[in-house]
């Protein structure tokens, strides 16, 4: 990787490639299950809390999204120990 | 329910949000609000007991406000917008080789903070309740109920203690305006996504800024270095870590500022009293010992008083933690039939079923944090900067904030999530008590039909 991806932000060095990556698998994974949210609401027989469980189905897919981008991705932290 | 079954599931919730906040409180720069609230509104949306997801609830914040100090104390880096007043301290500390001492000052500190808040304000938030009532009537010149006026006071204070107090005050009206104007647009009175477009505004302001051509002050060509310090083994013993003035000073400071914390913000408290210890002492060493561990006991305080008063005694958010973190509870959810999960909590539950779960939810979680807090703090920090890769983290919040904004207004909610973002990071990042942006977002009707 090139040094000119990456970039401080909050006090965290981050690679624009790899955030974009990041991102696209989030937002894919939680969009997903918002999509998909009516038909699980439907297979588990619970359609009158479609856009409650809708939020929490979401949620999970963004979790998900979180899990994958963490265990494709290098932290940019070099740990140095006394 | 059984009393018993009630007590099983709100263990279970506990320990589980315990063991998950400790690792999100340790992750740096990890904002609070945008952390807490989304997974709580997840578990209140899907129609979850109240008082079980205010027992998970109780067991993220001291977890959270606990573990937050620990990348503080051994790598000066700070696991969480309210651990950043503690960075000179550990950094005080760590020039005179007092890390380790200062790791468990500061946990031991925590749950000191988290029994006197417990102590203090579940029962006074109970003894408050007919203040809520009244509160609720319209009352004064302006014939607002009660409340409005509390947080519109709130919103002047917070302002005046912000460090950019003109801009502050100058935000007010504009920032309520453009909530108002929004929920015109959208033709609906929304909160969630508004409220979480300003949580997320400084990272999405920050993003933004990588696609602007303007972006080389941001640009690094090496990897971020951590330096750890060393510790030794830690002894369990909570009477080995602090001094009697210590003690007694996180004490009183705690119960002070759980009280405060209705109406003030945690971090501003947290500044304040901090400062006025280290002040009082002229050893640099101890004064930053002493501040540091008393900063500890506040944090926990403040999350705890600032969500049990509001949301038990006066049932609207009235200071920026219950706007903040604690928001969902106060928020009108379809699960509950358009009621808030506040509202249902009280109704469900009598006075001592809620005091006796989440006196022991809390004290439960101030224990189980203490243990893992003390012995496994290195081994713990090791893994989340060796692990968590921040580009993840950021994409999770972003992911959620426009999912609920796509839901709650569709394209242009996320469209409106991106300008209170943006505003909402220009006001926070000159100096504006993010706060400040919370209560006025509650306070926006009323202070727009002023205008």
């Amino acid at each position: 990787m090139t040094d000119s991806q990456l970039y401080e932000i909050f006090g965290e060095v981050i690679s624009s490639r790899h955030f974009l990556k990041a991102f696209i698998i989030t937002v894919t994974a939680t969009f997903l299950m918002y999509f998909a949210a009516p038909t699980i609401v439907k297979a588990l027989g619970k359609e009158d809390l479609l856009k409650a469980l809708r939020v929490t189905l979401s949620a999970l897919g963004a979790f998900v999204g979180f899990i994958i981008s963490s265990a494709i991705i290098e932290p940019k932290r070099i740990v140095e120990e006394e | 329910m059984d009393i018993g079954i009630l007590l099983l599931q709100a263990t279970f919730l506990t320990v589980l949000s315990v063991l998950m906040y400790i690792i999100i409180g340790m992750i740096p720069g990890t904002d609070e609000t945008a952390t807490i609230a989304p997974i709580t509104l997840a578990l209140l949306a899907a129609g979850f007991d109240p008082l079980l997801v205010l027992a998970w609830f109780m067991g993220t914040i001291v977890a959270f406000k606990a573990a937050d100090a620990v990348p503080t104390a051994l790598a000066a880096i700070p696991g969480g917008v309210m651990a950043v007043p503690q960075v000179p301290d550990a950094l005080v500390a760590r020039k005179y080789g007092y890390s380790e001492i200062i790791l468990r000052k500061g946990i031991t500190a925590s749950v000191i903070g988290t029994v006197v808040a417990i102590v203090i304000a579940l029962p006074l938030s109970f003894y408050l309740t007919p203040l809520g009532d009244l509160l609720k009537t319209q009352m004064g010149p302006l014939n607002w109920p009660g409340w409005v006026y509390i947080i519109v006071a709130g919103i002047i204070v917070l302002a005046v203690m912000s460090k950019a107090k003109i801009l502050a005050l100058l935000a007010i009206f504009p920032f309520a305006m453009l909530v108002q104007g929004i929920r015109a647009v959208y033709g609906k009175p929304v909160f969630i996504s508004i409220f979480l477009a300003i949580t997320i505004g400084p990272i999405l302001y920050e993003l933004l800024t990588l696609i602007s051509p303007h972006n080389h002050h941001l640009k690094r060509n090496s990897y971020a270095r951590i330096k750890l310090v060393k510790t030794g083994k830690i002894t369990l013993n909570p009477l080995h870590h602090l001094d009697k003035l210590e003690v007694t000073l996180s004490s009183i400071f705690a119960g002070i500022s759980s009280i405060l914390s209705a109406f003030m913000s945690p971090v501003g408290l947290t500044i304040l009293f901090g400062d006025l210890i280290k002040e009082a002492e002229k050893d640099e060493l101890k004064g930053s010992l002493r501040a540091y561990a008393v900063r500890d006991a506040i944090k926990n305080a403040t999350y705890i008083g600032g969500t049990l008063i509001p949301l038990i005694a006066i049932g609207v958010p009235t200071g920026p933690m219950s706007a903040g973190p604690a928001a969902p509870f106060f928020a009108k959810l379809d699960a509950f039939n358009g009621l808030s999960p506040r509202d249902v909590l009280l109704q469900r539950y009598s006075t001592p079923t809620i005091m006796l779960v989440i006196a022991y939810v809390t004290l439960l979680a101030a224990l189980l944090t203490y243990v893992i807090l003390i012995k496994y703090s290195k081994p713990l920090t090791r893994f989340v900067f060796k692990k968590i890769p921040a580009e993840a983290l950021y994409s999770t919040f972003l992911a959620i904030v426009l999912v609920l904004s796509y839901m709650e207004a569709g394209i242009a909610g996320i469209f409106g999530s991106i300008l209170v973002g943006l505003i909402s990071a220009t006001f926070a990042r000159n100096g504006v008590s993010i706060g400040v942006l919370f209560m006025v977002l509650v306070a926006a009707p009323y202070l727009v039909a002023l205008l």
